[in-house]
């Protein structure tokens, strides 16, 4: 795509040298509406990517000057124990939240779509968690999952299936579906919106069609509105893939990747190493974020061509 | 599917259907509103309350805690802190990201695609990536620590989506009124101040109302970029203040909701816009 | 008032091979209101855009008075223009609209609204000053952009189509408006358009272009009656002109086996493109004089006239002929047509391009 529009710009500029100014693309308003943007792009993101790869070969002690060790970092990373545990914890959370986000707001979509009451204030309702910061919402889940009073073994302890209460965030086998859990209520209820819009921008006709051709309603859910709307719930499965490859803020308010490591993620593994553990070195984390820059790309790469290729055999 | 058809069942299929959609619903909107609604009772609760029974309905009202998180914690700091960031950075934003958008959605030049996808392509990127470089940079130009670096910070990590959501809706704007604008006499800088952002507005509110709720909430670029108490913003305080007084519940509830309230108000006013907003990079 | 000068204009877009405009050249003279006519894609919009300082210019010039434009930027040309899509600013109030482009200009804000109110009343707008467009119907708004030229008071006034969102009612009562604000303004107008109805009652001239190229200039009558192609013999004219082969004889012309007896001084033998307007055919019984036999495949009762379709069935193209408003043709029924020798005219079967009547005796 880029190249198409760059040849005829490289030509174009020439003509325009030859014969006058591009009255339509004049270059100093270009120049000066594109340079805030650019010069902002490259001191605080290009420019600090760049920094990160250096670093990455580097050992960057503070009062010292760089110092090059080669590949040492990546060699270390390969058998450092806790950086495949938190890679697995990760893409356990990244394979798993999106799945449970799209296929539970599919569900609240259609209740919607079905035109229950009160649509407007369940909406609203369930979109608002995601507006929380994390900090907010790790608190609120730390409370609601305490041992002594939270909400959850309340309710349990309510129910008779005190046995069941439980430190859920203090154990290792409980903690990570717990989190998981409290991204699930934050993102659902935007997936939900998003859906939610998808389906009621369908043109009528189909649906019209489908009622003519004495279609059931889950018959008319499965063959005609899922099909339909795929390419958005594809599009929120990537998108919230991306943001759980992301996650830190969330961890680090709860848990900060305890108990032992159970709910460790790069982010959070990444964090330490750079301003906690007090190693001073600033090149092994650079490292793992390397690492985990390409893992990400590579994942939204592979799901936009596992989708792709779906799509093409499909038609 | 048998079951969505009319059939010669003893309970009408309909009627079970559409007792089993609002359990459903109504045990979802439990588990959304619910942790709401509790932290709003417990923010009006004092903490001796809120031992003796988590779950009590908030009476009497101690609007009283209000006044005391603001006066005794540092909580008016964090909140100060957090306005002028958030503001100066949404208005940067939306000058210089409307500013690029314009200019990738009017005109064509050479790299124009090479720099567009360079960076749509960032809003990808896993923060850890930039994070330690940032840190290093700020330090070495003497921005850490600082608010008016967080706020350059924060204009970089939104860049990318104000500027696709922008360009999206310039890119609609016939060209003809700029032709129209350029014949009546002005030039393409007020023709930029003059049309294309009175036009914008809509999508221009829209990504002023989703960048401040992001970065109102924003949390990994401030833990990592300042650590003095009296430049830290809300999130940051929020946490602070639970490290410090953590058995303080009822005080540590009020400070949730002083994050939260400013977030609903904007919900409040603004939700279409701010649905739009959120979603705007999830439907293509 | 000014003069516009094209001199071999040419517009080659950045990637493409083909010159989107190809060495125009026309001078439009002070007063006139000049048509540039043609079928999409022809080149027209870009010549108009370029003399508007929208689109820079690859080669060639460009004059208003006898000053260079080239280079100079829209805005110092002193043009105004009314677009197609009319582009009324949509954030703006009809007044603000109107008077958008004088603020630029004039400074005197009492002589701003003096002047946009006297516009706004000359073309009954007086009563909308205070609407956006939004909430106008589609014949205000072309209004308001009609407006927003007059107000200026410019040099050149540069149309691209304005009237083709109109409906047709609409669209018929603009047109005479149009030529009243011509006359009464006696400005230089230059006018793009595809629809040869418009071309013809409103140009004083017509510049119809194929290709980035001018396939004719002239008076609307002049090229509808002469067509200087074949292209702008079928382009302008509803139903276009009827074109037959034919030879040329010792004595004049040979149609469909019948003789004309046109006088050329083409060589006995070459083949030439014979056209003939379809008013211009009449029915005739002598079967051995006629221009053109055939059977009547179509009556087309339009009210006023009527059009039959007739086809020799032989391979040829079908003739089509405008009738009175009753025909005695049936459907079916063969017929032949015959037509005054002076109304008919001869192009180059190979180029297409007309042999002048210079050339005919």
């Amino acid at each position: 795509m880029s190249r198409d529009v760059n040849a005829p710009a490289t030509a174009h500029a020439e003509a325009a040298q030859e014969a006058e100014r591009d009255h339509a693309n004049p270059f100093s308003a270009i120049a000066i509406f594109l340079l805030p943007a650019l010069i902002v792009y490259a001191a605080f993101t290009a420019l600090p990517v760049a920094r990160t790869f250096y670093n990455s070969t580097h050992l960057i002690v503070p009062n010292r000057p760089a110092e090059w060790v080669g590949f040492t970092h990546y060699v270390e990373l390969w058998s450092d124990q806790m950086f495949w545990k938190a890679v697995w914890n990760t893409l356990t959370w990244a394979a798993v939240a999106p799945v449970l986000e799209v296929s539970i707001a599919t569900l609240l979509a259609l209740a919607l779509y079905a035109k229950v009451p009160f649509s407007r204030f369940l909406r609203v309702a369930w979109f608002t968690p995601v507006l929380m910061s994390y900090v907010v919402v790790g608190i609120l889940w730390m409370w609601i999952y305490n041992f002594d009073w939270g909400a959850l073994n309340a309710l349990l302890r309510a129910v008779g299936l005190g046995d069941w209460a439980r430190p859920w965030l203090g154990h290792p086998d409980t903690a990570l579906p717990a989190l998981i859990a409290v991204t699930t209520w934050m993102w659902t209820g935007f997936n939900m919106v998003v859906i939610l819009a998808a389906m009621s921008s369908l043109p009528s006709e189909v649906l019209e069609a489908a009622e003519l051709d004495n279609c059931g309603w889950l018959a008319k859910l499965w063959f005609v509105i899922l099909p339909l709307i795929r390419p958005t719930l594809l599009n929120l499965v990537v998108l919230s893939f991306i943001g759980k490859m992301k996650i830190f803020d969330l961890v680090w308010v709860t848990t900060q990747g305890n108990p032992l490591w159970a709910t460790e993620t790069v982010s959070t593994y990444v964090y330490k190493r750079a301003f906690q553990w007090r190693t001073f070195d600033l090149g092994y984390p650079s490292t793992i974020a390397v690492i985990w820059f390409v893992i990400v790309l590579a994942g939204v790469l592979g799901l936009t061509f596992l989708f792709r290729q779906r799509d093409r055999l499909e038609y | 599917m048998a079951t969505a058809r009319p059939s010669s069942v003893f309970i009408s299929p309909a009627s079970l259907k559409m007792g089993a959609l609002v359990v459903f619903i109504a045990l979802y909107t439990a588990y959304s509103s619910g942790p709401f609604v509790w932290v709003a009772m417990m923010s009006l609760r004092t903490t001796t309350e809120i031992a003796a029974d988590p779950y009590a309905l908030p009476w009497p009202l101690h609007w009283e805690k209000f006044a005391s998180a603001w006066t005794d914690s540092n909580y008016d700091a964090y909140f100060v802190n957090s306005v002028t960031v958030v503001l100066a950075a949404v208005a940067i934003l939306t000058v210089i990201g409307g500013m690029a958008a314009h200019c990738f959605a009017r005109y064509r030049f050479r790299f124009r695609g090479v720099l567009y996808f360079v960076i749509f392509s960032t809003i990808i990127f896993p923060p850890q990536v930039t994070v330690i470089g940032l840190f290093q940079i700020l330090v070495e130009y003497g921005l850490y620590n600082s608010r008016v670096g967080l706020v350059l910070v924060y204009v970089s990590i939104q860049l990318p989506i104000t500027i696709y959501i922008l360009e999206a809706f310039f890119a609609r704007i016939p060209n003809d009124l700029f032709d129209a604008a350029r014949i009546d006499g002005y030039s393409e800088w007020s023709i930029f101040w003059r049309i294309a952002l009175p036009v914008a507005l809509p999508a221009i509110s829209t990504t002023i109302i989703l960048n401040t709720i992001l970065l109102w909430n924003e949390f990994l670029y401030a833990v990592v970029l300042i650590t003095e108490d009296d430049k830290r913003t809300l999130p940051l305080g929020v946490l602070r203040f639970m490290g410090d007084q953590l058995e303080d519940v009822g005080m540590i509830a009020t400070g949730l909701m002083i994050a939260i309230v400013p977030v609903v108000l904007i919900y409040v006013f603004f939700s279409e816009r701010l649905i739009q907003g959120m979603t705007a990079g999830a439907v293509k | 008032m000014a003069v516009v000068a094209l001199d071999t204009i040419c517009k080659r877009y950045p990637g493409g091979s083909e010159k989107a405009v190809d060495s125009v050249s026309f001078t439009v003279a002070d007063g006139e209101f000049m048509v540039l006519l043609g079928p999409s894609g022809c080149g027209k919009s870009t010549t108009l855009r370029m003399i508007a300082g929208l689109e820079s210019i690859s080669s060639g010039t460009i004059a208003i008075d006898g000053d260079r434009m080239n280079g100079v930027p829209a805005k110092n040309r002193d043009i105004a223009m009314v677009f197609q899509s009319y582009a009324l600013y949509p954030h703006m109030t009809v007044r603000d609209n109107l008077g958008f482009g004088l603020k630029r200009r004039q400074t005197d804000r009492a002589e701003v609204k003096r002047r946009v109110e006297e516009v706004a009343a000359s073309i009954g707008l007086t009563d909308y000053l205070g609407r956006k467009p939004h909430a106008l119907s589609g014949g205000q708004r072309q209004r308001v952009a009609l407006g927003r030229a007059i107000v200026r008071d410019p040099k050149v006034f540069l149309f691209d189509e304005p009237l083709s969102n109109l409906d047709a009612a609409l669209r018929v009562s603009t047109r005479a408006e149009l030529v009243r604000l011509h006359r009464a303004l006696t400005a230089t107008m230059i006018y793009v358009t595809h629809d040869q109805v418009e071309a013809m009652t409103m140009g004083d001239r017509v510049c119809i272009m194929s290709e980035g190229r001018i396939a004719q200039i002239g008076r609307p009558m002049d090229v509808y009656m002469h067509p200087a192609s074949t292209f702008v013999a079928r382009f302008l004219g509803n139903p276009p002109m009827n074109l037959m082969e034919g030879a040329a004889t010792e004595t004049g012309l040979r149609v469909n086996d019948a003789a004309v007896p046109v006088a050329t001084i083409l060589n006995s033998g070459s083949a030439v493109t014979v056209g003939v307007r379809p008013e211009d055919l009449v029915p005739t019984d002598k079967a051995d004089n006629a221009l053109f036999s055939g059977q009547v495949t179509g009556i087309e009762p339009l009210g006023a006239e009527t059009l039959v379709h007739v086809d020799a069935r032989d391979g040829s193209p079908p003739i089509i002929v405008r009738g009175p408003r009753e025909v005695a043709a049936r459907l079916d029924e063969t017929i032949h047509l015959a037509c005054d020798p002076a109304m008919i005219r001869l192009f180059d079967a190979q180029t297409g391009i007309a042999i002048s009547s210079k050339e005919l005796a």
